[in-house]
């Protein structure tokens, strides 16, 4: 388990988290570049110190600032990879491997062992003698993952780890990963600026806003319970924020917003309420409609996206107030032609939108 | 290393952009080589090769030759010595005052090597401020081998200094903080990681430093005086020469010449061999 409170200022904001991960659920913190996601990295390794907190890891104290305590960098057993796998040029794939171990002086025979078997898990033995300008992108991510998990590290901390190679890599150094962890007594923590990678890696996520953590927990939680705008964005889930101001006697409310009245369906309790809006349940519609959609907003179409894998669903997004994006069929694109600029009608039936709180 | 874009020889340069910018090209790039090369190679068209062996091997050549190496290479030695660390801090850490210590520190560089000499003469100097005291001690620097290393180092530390200093701020921080989260302490890490990756770096500044010891001769002659055989260095015999016999000028100097061009060549080599 590892347990961390953090906090530390920056120019632009002051970072303040706490953590908890256990072995079982890696955690992934998503957040966009600046949010202070690789400086939480940086002091979970030490490299930097916080100006207040303290971290454990199975009950081993890293860093206690009430106490003054200050584990160094190199005796925290941390495996950290990056972005850019940060191979050391100059040596061998053999020799970045081994290098953990050089470091903690290991006995050349117990050297040769473990790196030739970490190699033969990630199938690169054959790459031992090569340098790292002549690898691939999946490649060197495989021996900079080999290379921080040969040592048996505690903690393993990715940063940013799989955004470099392409998709097809990606799943594979993916599924290498979650092969290892799984007989690996350790710790994993990945922090990423893309949300897909979030979904794709961890179970249990944390959203990092401005050096704070805006949300956390399992990821359908996050994808069906959003609780800022930026979650939602980054969920793909239209979102609103509102207070109830009237309720009918079938269940049906009305909903203040910042950007007017909504009607929906919200169960008794309390009258502040978020709301998300799944894409598929908006209809567009090139007139006003009537009938019985509750809740219409007009806005220009901003960009048209296929989806994948074959386009035959597209994003609409729309310059609405809020921004609403809709998910239609190219079907319905069609018909409607609709087109980037045409003003258009987007709608949605109170019983679409889920309220929560 | 990623293959370069532009054609390696003139003619497949000319071939692949024929016109004025190739032309004009090789023609400008032409003009430095044939300017630098034209004084060595009229020394050599001077030098009397019967007699230069003869020339040579007389002490007073011998002596200033023998000085010359010798000094240089203790420069060379303590610069690295002493220079390392000094462009390691330099490089990695920041303090109140370190931009103007840093223009202090290459003031020797553009400094006339007459001044650097009078300054030394003023700090080592019988009545110095540090010289008073060693001389109390009952050491004397001026005039004497010692002096000519101090008046080499302190022309020649800053070249090493910058080269080092770039090539240490040219390693990316990500390889060091991989490597300290690898169990490897900051000591370790320059070993195995700074050192080795800015190796090319070092060379090129241990030779320019190297270099310009073994051609300091304001400094020297202001500081250390014209000694044979004690302070009396190559460049010092040289000009002494001058001044009687001309011929015996020009064999000294095309010895200088060959010495520094093999010792040049080899460092080059060396480095090319090296590691990327």
């Amino acid at each position: 388990m590892l347990k961390a409170t953090l906090k530390k200022k920056l120019t632009a904001f002051d970072l303040e988290v706490s953590l908890e991960v256990e072995k079982a659920f890696p955690l992934v913190i998503v957040g966009e570049n600046g949010a202070g996601k690789t400086t939480v990295l940086n002091l979970l390794t030490g490299l930097v110190p916080p100006d207040e907190g303290r971290v454990e890891l199975n009950g081993k104290i890293f860093c206690d600032t009430a106490r003054g305590f200050h584990l160094a960098p190199e005796h925290r057993e941390i495996g950290y990879v990056f972005q850019d796998a940060a191979l050391f040029s100059h040596l061998t794939v053999y020799e970045n491997v081994a290098f953990g171990l050089r470091a903690r002086r290991v006995p050349d025979r117990e050297v040769e062992h473990r790196v030739r078997e970490m190699l033969h898990r990630f199938g690169i033995w054959d790459l031992a003698a090569s340098r790292p300008g002549k690898l691939s992108g999946g490649q060197k991510q495989q021996v900079a993952l080999a290379r921080a998990l040969v040592t048996k590290p505690r903690l393993l901390l990715l940063d940013e780890a799989m955004a470099a190679l392409d998709y097809r890599n990606r799943r594979e150094v993916r599924n290498d990963l979650r092969f290892f962890l799984k007989d690996e007594n350790c710790i994993t923590l990945l922090v990423t600026h893309q949300p897909l990678e979030a979904m794709a890696f961890g179970e249990k996520v944390a959203v990092l806003e401005q050096g704070k953590i805006v949300q956390l927990g399992a990821r359908e939680e996050l994808l069906r319970r959003p609780r800022t705008p930026y979650v939602a964005e980054l969920m793909g889930v239209n979102f609103f924020q509102g207070r109830v101001v009237a309720r009918a006697s079938d269940g049906l409310c009305e909903v203040r917003t910042e950007n007017g009245i909504l009607h929906l369906l919200a169960e008794e309790g309390r009258e502040d309420v978020f709301i998300a809006v799944d894409p598929r349940e908006i209809t567009l519609h090139t007139s006003a409609p009537s009938g019985t959609a509750q809740n219409v907003f007009e806005g220009a179409i901003l960009e048209l996206l296929p989806e994948p894998p074959l386009g035959e669903r597209v994003r609409v997004v729309l310059g609405t107030h809020p921004s609403i994006v809709a998910e239609v069929t190219i079907h319905a694109v069609r018909t409607l032609a609709l087109r980037e600029g045409i003003s258009v009608y987007a709608s949605f039936k109170a019983t679409a939108a889920r309220s929560y709180n | 290393m990623s293959e370069p874009l532009s054609p390696r020889t003139p003619l497949s340069l000319l071939r692949t952009f024929p016109g004025f910018w190739s032309l004009s090209l090789i023609l400008g790039a032409a003009i430095i080589p044939i300017f630098l090369c034209l004084p060595l190679l009229s020394l050599f068209v001077q030098v009397p090769f019967t007699e230069l062996a003869k020339r040579i091997s007389s002490p007073v050549v011998l002596n200033a030759l023998r000085l010359s190496l010798l000094t240089s290479f203790s420069s060379a030695v303590i610069i690295v010595v002493f220079g390392l660390p000094t462009a390691y801090f330099f490089a990695t850490s920041e303090f109140p005052g370190k931009r103007a210590l840093e223009v202090l520190m290459n003031l020797p560089m553009v400094l006339p090597p007459t001044v650097a000499g009078l300054g030394l003469l003023l700090a080592f100097g019988r009545s110095g401020l540090v010289g008073g005291w060693l001389a109390r001690m009952g050491w004397s620097i001026p005039f004497s081998t010692v002096a000519v290393v101090l008046a080499q180092l302190f022309v020649a530390t800053p070249f090493f200094v910058n080269a080092a200093r770039s090539g240490f701020e040219a390693v990316d921080p990500h390889l060091l903080k991989a490597a300290s989260s690898l169990g490897a302490s900051p000591f370790y890490c320059f070993l195995r990681i700074v050192l080795p990756l800015s190796s090319r770096s070092l060379a090129v500044g241990m030779a320019m430093a190297w270099a310009r010891s073994l051609g300091e001769f304001g400094a020297t002659i202001t500081f250390a005086g014209n000694l044979p055989g004690v302070t009396q260095t190559m460049p010092l015999a040289v000009y002494m020469a001058m001044q009687s016999d001309l011929q015996a000028a020009v064999a000294l100097s095309v010895l200088l010449l060959i010495v520094s061009f093999g010792i040049l060549m080899a460092l080059r080599t060396r480095v090319f061999l090296g590691p990327r």
